[in-house]
């Protein structure tokens, strides 16, 4: 699964220029600071058609965390009924993985239809303190995983989602990024975010991946393109 | 009762019946000549509309008993109506079924010009020492007296106002393409004038190049295609109690969008332009049409929208632009990336020449015969006399009179529009006509197409007009009688 993240990624990373070595300071700053909830829906947790396991079990958190932040930004995956990424509509099984555009697509179960219980926000999310809310998946023929950008399209190019000018339009220069899976969504969205000139912080106990299994492969992902994974209580400051 | 055959001004039932007094009702017939005298200042040519009005005219021409009546009950009229004279205009107008006559015109659409005369060697042609103002003549008319008196005034209404809005509209479609993209003008002044003249208006701004209209009832009226886009109203009207208005802007947006998919132009700069660009794309998941942009409209703005739809994914949306824009605005606002404009009061009512526009329509040739030319000496305001043909050339018209042999090149512009009772054929189509301006305007010297007029004694001058040597000779006759 993360070899299909690294295929999708844009040019490589420059190299981390060397700094003096200075302490993080991970105070939240009302002006420049984003929190990114990734994903927080039904589906996707316990009982849901693409489960992940405990993903229920940050909703409170991350909540919590939602009051100190100026910004927040949520993600809601919103597929039409037909989404390319149905294994029922290739007649195979989910999880499966087929070449398409160039790349490789994983096969989900059908989940995040628009509109339905599945797709909505978690009831534990407060709504009210989305700033901006970004759907994604939103195209039949194309996946998005990233809150940033679509997955490959079938003219070979990743379109965006155009957060990144919303972000920037408000002064943004630094997210931190929670929710599900930290494997796909989440881990493609602060890659992203990185390419995209901010700084990006997952924060690693407000997260679930798909494949925990595979955590190493995703953390040398993370490294290679200077995202960092932190816990959020490092996380200081912000409107309590 | 529709009012329309009472359109004229009091002096021309007056001074009918006072020619009806002096036994000048059955007079041969009589020729007068309609055109531009000069041009407005801020105007390289003028486009003749009004052709299509005027047949219109022509075939419902007449005077019901109702009408009549209400010319006997006139404080002025009423008593002179009970005449002989009276009576004999009485029963002239009630016998009027349509009008009668010929009719020469150059076709709708035809661009106008004014300006010094020339003799067909370049020279200045001169009445006192002061230069002949030449014109090219729009329409030629030879018909009856009484009814010589019943077309000018409501004919000279429709060249005025026509040629006026079709002329401005002319010059921002211009300004709109002027590095050879075509960019959309849509004519939007239907509250900027009356009811009634926006209609028409609507039909001047189309064939002068304009893509549509706002006006509905025009689409009905003239077949003109209308759209389109949204006001504040709509977005202000969706405003709840504690939900924030980018919310219920959204909203709008996405119900907008689903309704009228390929129509959907979001206006968004209800409260902040830049926040409601990236609500009309999110909200609408990308599939909006294009935004529009009604106020603080600048090179500026534009840029920063354009790049703003950019990076929110939406480089296929287009900036549709409107803010009282004129053609100077729309001109700058182009090449800062505006794909389409619409413009109002700056079609509609022509603010920069409202008057200048001023077409008249004079005796060329008496009932006797005898060609006649208004002198006004020293005024500059002398008319040409007879009746004329002009031929237009690649770079300058020819006038002569209309007898002459025509020359070898050169475009005859009077064509037969009526004989008798009939117009001779069927007009042009809406787009015949809107693409003959196009070509006139594409084939315009440069310094003809810019928006700028030529400064005197500065680099190339207007639209040569020349003066056949017949004619010029004619003139100096005559002023030499007088």
């Amino acid at each position: 699964m993360t070899e299909q993240l690294h295929a999708q990624q844009q040019e490589p990373q420059q190299e981390p220029q060397q700094e003096i070595e200075q302490p993080e300071d991970f105070t939240i700053q009302p002006e420049t600071d984003a929190l990114l909830v990734v994903d927080m829906q039904p589906d996707f947790m316990p009982g849901g058609p693409l489960a992940v396991a405990e993903g229920d079990q940050i909703v409170s958190p991350i909540a919590a965390l939602m009051q100190r932040f100026s910004l927040v930004v949520a993600t809601q995956d919103w597929h039409p009924a037909q989404h390319i990424s149905f294994a029922s509509q290739h007649g195979r099984s989910p999880f499966d993985a087929i070449p398409l555009y160039g790349s490789t697509q994983t096969l989900w179960p059908d989940h995040c239809i628009a509109g339905t219980s599945g797709a909505a926000l978690h009831p534990g999310i407060p709504q009210d303190r989305i700033g901006i809310l970004v759907r994604k998946g939103t195209y039949r023929d194309i996946d998005s995983y990233s809150a940033f950008r679509e997955n490959t399209g079938p003219d070979g190019q990743r379109r965006t989602t155009g957060l990144s000018a919303m972000l920037s339009a408000r002064g943004v220069r630094r997210v931190f990024v929670c929710g599900l899976a930290r494997d796909f969504c989440v881990g493609w969205s602060a890659l992203d975010a990185q390419a995209e000139g901010l700084l990006a912080i997952v924060l690693d106990d407000l997260t679930r991946a798909v494949y925990p299994e595979r955590r190493a492969e995703t953390d040398a992902l993370f490294a290679q393109g200077n995202v960092l994974h932190r816990p959020s209580s490092l996380l200081k400051g912000g409107a309590l | 009762m529709s009012l329309d055959s009472l359109s004229v001004d009091v002096y021309q039932l007056t001074t009918l019946i006072a020619h009806a007094a002096d036994g000048r009702m059955d007079d041969g017939p009589l020729s007068m000549s309609f055109f531009f005298r000069k041009l407005p200042k801020q105007r390289n040519y003028v486009v003749l509309c009004g052709i299509r009005s005027i047949v219109e005219h022509c075939q419902s021409l007449r005077f019901s008993a109702e009408e009549l009546g209400l010319l006997d009950a006139h404080p002025i009229l009423g008593p002179a109506m009970q005449t002989r004279p009276g009576q004999r205009v009485r029963a002239a107008l009630a016998a009027i079924d349509g009008f009668e006559g010929e009719i020469d015109a150059a076709p709708e659409g035809t661009l106008a010009f004014a300006g010094p005369a020339l003799r067909e060697d370049g020279t200045p042609l001169l009445v006192s020492g002061v230069p002949l103002t030449a014109y090219t003549p729009l329409l030629q008319v030879r018909t009856s007296l009484p009814l010589c008196k019943l077309i000018e005034t409501p004919w000279l209404s429709r060249i005025n106002f026509l040629s006026m809005v079709a002329s401005k509209a002319s010059r921002v479609v211009s300004a709109a393409q002027h590095d050879g993209t075509p960019r959309a003008v849509i004519e939007f002044g239907q509250r900027r004038t009356h009811p009634h003249a926006a209609i028409d208006a609507a039909y001047a701004a189309y064939i002068a190049g304009c893509s549509a209209t706002s006006n509905l009832a025009a689409t009905y009226r003239y077949g003109i295609p209308s759209v389109g886009t949204m006001d504040h109203f709509a977005i202000q009207a969706c405003e709840r109690l504690q939900t924030p208005v980018s919310e219920t802007e959204t909203h709008f947006f996405q119900r907008f969008c689903a309704l009228f998919p390929g129509n959907a132009t979001l206006l968004v700069d209800t409260y902040d332009t830049f926040r409601g660009i990236e609500h009309a794309v999110r909200g609408t998941l990308g599939k909006l049409t294009g935004v529009r942009l009604d106020s603080g409209v600048t090179v500026d703005s534009v840029k920063r929208a354009r790049k703003l739809l950019d990076d929110l994914g939406a480089s296929h949306a287009k900036l549709f632009l409107s803010d009282g824009l004129d053609e100077y605005r729309v001109r700058d606002l182009a090449a800062a990336g505006g794909d389409g404009f619409g413009v109002g009061e700056n079609i509609s009512c022509s603010p920069d020449a409202a008057t200048g526009i001023g077409a008249v329509g004079k005796l060329v040739q008496n009932a006797s015969g005898k060609l006649t030319m208004k002198l006004a000496r020293g005024s500059g305001k002398a008319t040409l006399p007879g009746r004329l043909q002009v031929y237009r050339f690649s770079d300058h018209d020819l006038l002569s009179l209309a007898d002459e042999p025509a020359p070898a090149h050169g475009t005859p512009l009077l064509q037969p529009l009526w004989r008798g009772k009939q117009p001779v054929s069927a007009l042009p189509s809406l787009s015949e006509t809107r693409d003959y301006v196009a070509r006139q305007r594409a084939a315009l010297p440069v310094h003809l197409q810019r928006l700028e007029t030529p400064v005197p004694g500065q680099g190339d001058g207007p639209w040569p007009i020349r003066v056949s040597n017949k004619l010029a000779h004619v003139i100096d006759e005559l002023v030499s009688e007088m």
